[in-house]
Formats: structure tokens, C-alpha cells, sequence
């Protein structure tokens, strides 16, 4: 009965102390926390806890914005290069349903791919007749007929371009 | 937030009719054996591959959502059904600690943030996965006529595997409209799960801090930026981790969930195949060795095949989508880009071994591994240290790392591209897999270190 009692006064952590000995922790604990620490050090973990706290703290700081973003339509474009969104904007406005790239721009594979994929479900077609240009392709000469531009390019209607 | 409770609901209810019969034999069985946490992954698991089957099989999103639904509102009341006859559902409901359940809610709504609130940006993202789910959506169907086939999309790998762009093509269907954040909440589906199997190795001890800070932790943003390497390092480990489990174990829900994880891994990513042979072969290499047959005999083949209508229809769930995904392949005349199995794949594999090439790929794998072979190696000398046994449970996943290693290999050897270009776009993504091999490898000798005692003696966290 005695000895009952004074387990339930020791405090746990003494009693495992006790049970295991001094050399018995450092055996089982000590390689585990060689581990850990060299995850630490060595593995992304702690920078993606940073990550994920400065993500939480923005996300906090601009909550009504994000939530605004989120429930709205083709949101997020502006991750895409200034030239992708343009040609966004002007096969958007002009309602487009097939377009074609000039050579200059089908020779930059992350232009390519970027408005392949964020036009879609508009196709980029080999027999479209409306092309989309570099502003300097027109200037160079290569021209049809222009229907809109923006800073860095232009559409342009041309059947046989 | 409604998007996701809708499609966790629909999951839950269209999972447990897949996991009921396997399980129980009954989907209003009144047996509760098995851990609630463990349950709730594996019926989330179930029912997103019954729900890319439905798909799969029927095209049309709209008529997939609707028999979907319907079957999830039938799979719902008999899970109702089955909780209100289950004897002892105080036990069972409240098997998960609130310590748990804290843990579970912190860690997922960490990572929802940066899912939903980053926009999707990352090359593969936008260019293969998010994209594929683009075009589903476009069509309102996964049929031919998405365009797989167009000129344009050729740069798109358009053959890999469908899961997550149908996920995110749902949602985003179910929403009306698309935009560059939502179809990201099919990553949540994904990661709730896992989440969850991760937690039911909870105990009060280093290990377990060990696994969290190496899933997902270590994972970084391959979690959230749209990438699907992240999750199929992921699914591959906590398969593994499960199986290690199962070999002290030797409960059902742990071979079975291992299995899920393991087929799941066929419709994330093209890869998912070596991983299953990885997986197979590791297995058979175990079992040879006499003195891990004769300790533990790792699978009970007499119990699975006295249950083999429950093993055939499980097998039939998982491996559906992935066949029927491998028929359209050949229909539409969908092909990989790496030309694998061809004579010219054949013949850069033997230029490349007599250049030293292999070499260069093996330096920049060890690049990658070697923080995870210092924690193996850490863990193997000081449990020789202390004279401890071979840890068999650590066995397939060192075993199957290895094999899937040789895998990756191979495929660097045949790629048709300039090597030194795809070793350093993929090796860093590629690598996460067999770095997870070596963790749950080291976690489960971390384990056996700590407590002298078996896994299944210990207390686990209430």
C-alpha cells in the first residue's frame, strides 16, 4: 500500500528515470535525437514549417481578398508571363475560338505552353486565321489585318499568314 | 469550404460501400474490429478510385456526379445503418484521442492554406496535371473528344494517369466555373488521408516526431505547388509504413490499406507501375530469405484466399480505373515519350552503360539520398551498438527503395532526351520516393531502438 502511494507521488518522468537508468536513455534516446537533428539540419523541414507559417500569416492578413479571388472566375492569371496574359486578354475579348502563334512566339517553349493551356478550351491550330504577334513582328513588316493590340502584341487576322 | 465537405461526404459514402464488403463482408455489418482513423482513410482512399472508375467508365462528369451521388447517399445510410447496430460504438467512435484529432486538424489546416490560397504556378502543374483537368472540364467528359489527340498538347504528356485531374476537374465542374485556385482542392483530397494513416502511428515518442518531420514535413512544397510527386512519395511510404506494421501486426485493415496506398500509386503517376513491380519483386526477395519466412510470414495467403471473393472485388476496385485508363490509351493512340520497351530505348541503355553516364546519374542520386542514408546509417550502427535484431518490418522498404532505385536508373538510361537535362529537372522529384524508402526504413529501426518492446505492446497515444 505504501509503495503505491509513493509511486503516485513520484512524478512520472523520475520513475522512468529510475526504471531505465542514466546509460539505459542515453542508449534508446540518443540515436533518435542524432536523427532528428540531422533532419533538422540537413532535410527541408524547418523551411517548410516557415513556409507554411508566413503562408498562414498572408492568408490571415488577406483573407477577404483571397476568398474574393477564390470565388471568382478566371482568377490567378496574373501568375502567367505579361505576354500570355495579353494574348489571353485579346482571344477573351474578341471572342476567338482557334488561333495561331507567329514563329517568334512558338520558338519560346514557356510561352507555348502557357497559352496552350490557360486559352483552353480556345485551340491553338495550324489553320487558324487569326494569328497572334510580337508588336515588333508587325513593325518588321509582317502584317494582315490588325483587329487589337496591346503593349507587347498584337492580333491579327490573316488567312494566309 | 462546401466543395470540400460535399466531395469528403460524397467519398465517405461511396468508399464505404467498397471497404464494408472487403472488410466485413457486409456493408451493415455490426463488427467494428478495426481502428476508426484507419477506417476513415481507407474509405476516403476507396471512394476517390470508385469515383475516378465511375468516371472512367461512364465519361460523362454530369453522369458520374449523379450515379456518384446517388450510390455515396446509399453508402451513407448503411454506414449509418451499421454505426446504430454496432455493439460497442462508444469504443469505436471514440478510438481517436482528442490529441489526435488536434494533431490531424492543425497539420491539415496547415497545408490547406498554402492549397488554396497559392495559385497554380509550377511548370508540370500547369502543364501537365491542372491542365488534363482543364480539359476534362472544357469537355464536361473524359472522352476522346477533350482533345488528347490535338497537335497542340502533344508537349502535355497526355497519356498519364487521370486521377487527380478528375478530381480537380469535378470539383471546378460542381463549382461552374474554372479558375487558377479551386481545381487545387483535389490535392486536399489527397492529403486528408494521408494524413490520417500517418496519425494512427501516434505514440508518445521521438519516432513518431521523427515520421511527422519526414511526412510531409520534409515533403515541402511538393505538397501543395500541384506537383504529384509529392503524394506519390507519400502513398509509396505510408504503404510501406503500413506493411511494416502488418508484419507485427497482422491485422487485415493494415494489408489491406497497404495495398490501396500501393495500387493507388497506379492512377497518380506513369511511375506508378514500378512501383507495384518494386514492390512485388522486393516482397519475393523477402520471402526468400529464410530467416524473415520463418520469423513472420508476411501476407496470411491461406486467410486472404479463404476471403478471395473480398480480396477478387478489392483488386477489381482498385485495378479497374488503371486498366480501363490503359485501354483508352491504346484506342486513342496515346503514347509515352520515352519509348519504353523500344530497340532504340534498348540501345541508348547500352551506350549509356559503356559512356559512364550511369555514373553521372548515381552521383547526382547520392546528391539527393545521402541526408537519408546518414539517418539510415545512424540508426544501423547504434542498433548494432545495443546488439539489437534485424528489424524485419524495415526490411521492404529498404528492399523495395533499393529495386525501385535500379528502376529509376534504367528509365534516366533510356530517356531519349539530353540526361544531363532530365537529371536535373526530375532527380530532385524522382529521388522522393526512394528518400521515403529509407525513412520508413530508419523510422521503423528508431522504433525498435527506442522501445525494446514490439509496436503493437506499446501505448499508443489516448
Amino acid at each position: 500500500m505504501s509503495k503505491e502511494k509513493e509511486n503516485k507521488q513520484t512524478p512520472k518522468c523520475t520513475v522512468f528515470i529510475k526504471k531505465l537508468g542514466f546509460s539505459g536513455i542515453f542508449r534508446r534516446f540518443i540515436p533518435v535525437w542524432m536523427c532528428l537533428g540531422i533532419l533538422l539540419v540537413f532535410s527541408p523541414a524547418i523551411e517548410t514549417l516557415v513556409k507554411l507559417k508566413n503562408s498562414t500569416v498572408y492568408a490571415l492578413h488577406n483573407f477577404t481578398q483571397l476568398q474574393l479571388k477564390i470565388s471568382r472566375p478566371d482568377s490567378g492569371v496574373e501568375v502567367l508571363p505579361s505576354q500570355v496574359q495579353e494574348m489571353l486578354s485579346l482571344l477573351r475579348t474578341h471572342d476567338i475560338s482557334k488561333y495561331q502563334l507567329s514563329a517568334q512566339l512558338q520558338q519560346n517553349g514557356r510561352i507555348l505552353q502557357r497559352i496552350t493551356e490557360s486559352a483552353w478550351p480556345i485551340r491553338r491550330e495550324s489553320e487558324a486565321v487569326y494569328h497572334l504577334l510580337l508588336i515588333c513582328e508587325i513593325e518588321q513588316g509582317n502584317t494582315g489585318i490588325e483587329i487589337d493590340r496591346k503593349k507587347e502584341v498584337a492580333l491579327v487576322y490573316h488567312p494566309s499568314l | 469550404m462546401f466543395t470540400i465537405l460535399l466531395f469528403s461526404i460524397g467519398f465517405f459514402g461511396l468508399g464505404w460501400l467498397v471497404v464494408g464488403p472487403i472488410l466485413y463482408g457486409s456493408v451493415v455489418s455490426e463488427k467494428t474490429s478495426i481502428p476508426c482513423l484507419q477506417e476513415i482513410a481507407l474509405i476516403l482512399v476507396c471512394g476517390m478510385v470508385a469515383d475516378y472508375g465511375l468516371v472512367l467508365y461512364l465519361q460523362s462528369l454530369q453522369s458520374s456526379l449523379l450515379i456518384g451521388s446517388s450510390l455515396s447517399i446509399f453508402g451513407l445510410v448503411c454506414y449509418v445503418i451499421r454505426s446504430y447496430r454496432c455493439r460497442n460504438r462508444e469504443k469505436y467512435f471514440c478510438s481517436i484521442s482528442w490529441k489526435k484529432t488536434v494533431g490531424i486538424v492543425v497539420l491539415c489546416g496547415f497545408y490547406f492554406i498554402p492549397i488554396l490560397t497559392e495559385p497554380l504556378s509550377a511548370w508540370d502543374a500547369r502543364s501537365i496535371w491542372f491542365f488534363h483537368a482543364k480539359m476534362i472540364y472544357a469537355e464536361g467528359a473524359l472522352s476522346h473528344a477533350a482533345g488528347w489527340s490535338h497537335p497542340s498538347v502533344t508537349f502535355s504528356h497526355v497519356d498519364y494517369p487521370k486521377l487527380i485531374p478528375v478530381l480537380a476537374a469535378q470539383a471546378t465542374y460542381i463549382s461552374g466555373f474554372w479558375n487558377e485556385y479551386l481545381p487545387k482542392v483535389a490535392l486536399i483530397f489527397m492529403l486528408v488521408p494521408a494524413i490520417l494513416w500517418l496519425f494512427s502511428f501516434a505514440r508518445r515518442s521521438f519516432s513518431f516526431v521523427f515520421l511527422l518531420m519526414v511526412f510531409p514535413l520534409s515533403l515541402c512544397e511538393w505538397l501543395w505547388n500541384g506537383y504529384m510527386d509529392g503524394y506519390f512519395a507519400l502513398y509509396f511510404s505510408i504503404s510501406l509504413l503500413l506493411y511494416g506494421r502488418y508484419m507485427i501486426s497482422r491485422r487485415t485493415i493494415d494489408i489491406v490499406s497497404s495495398v490501396c496506398c500501393l495500387l493507388l500509386l497506379l492512377n497518380i503517376k506513369g511511375e506508378g507501375l514500378l512501383a507495384v513491380i518494386s514492390v512485388i519483386t522486393g516482397f519475393c526477395l523477402i520471402m526468400s530469405i529464410k530467416f524473415v519466412r520463418k520469423q513472420c510470414p508476411p501476407i496470411q495467403l491461406k486467410k486472404l484466399f479463404k476471403l478471395y471473393w473480398r480480396a477478387g472485388f478489392a483488386l477489381f476496385i482498385w485495378l479497374s480505373p488503371f486498366m480501363m485508363w490503359n485501354i483508352y490509351k491504346q484506342r486513342w493512340n496515346l503514347s509515352n515519350d520515352l519509348q519504353i520497351g523500344s530497340m532504340q530505348s534498348l540501345a541508348r541503355i547500352s551506350s549509356r552503360l559503356t559512356d559512364g553516364s550511369w555514373l553521372v546519374i548515381v552521383e547526382r542520386s547520392f546528391e539527393e539520398l545521402w541526408s537519408a542514408l546518414l539517418i539510415l546509417g545512424v540508426a544501423c550502427v547504434a542498433s548494432a551498438i545495443q546488439k539489437k535484431p534485424v528489424v524485419k518490418e524495415s526490411l521492404p522498404a529498404l528492399v523495395t527503395g533499393g529495386i525501385y532505385f535500379l528502376g529509376i536508373t534504367t528509365i534516366y538510361l533510356l530517356t531519349p532526351y539530353d540526361l544531363l537535362w532530365h537529371l536535373k529537372t526530375s532527380i530532385d522529384r524522382t529521388m522522393l520516393v526512394i528518400r521515403g524508402c529509407i525513412f520508413v526504413g530508419s523510422f521503423f529501426i528508431l522504433s525498435a531502438l527506442e522501445k525494446p518492446q514490439t509496436m503493437t505492446e506499446e501505448t499508443p497515444v489516448h
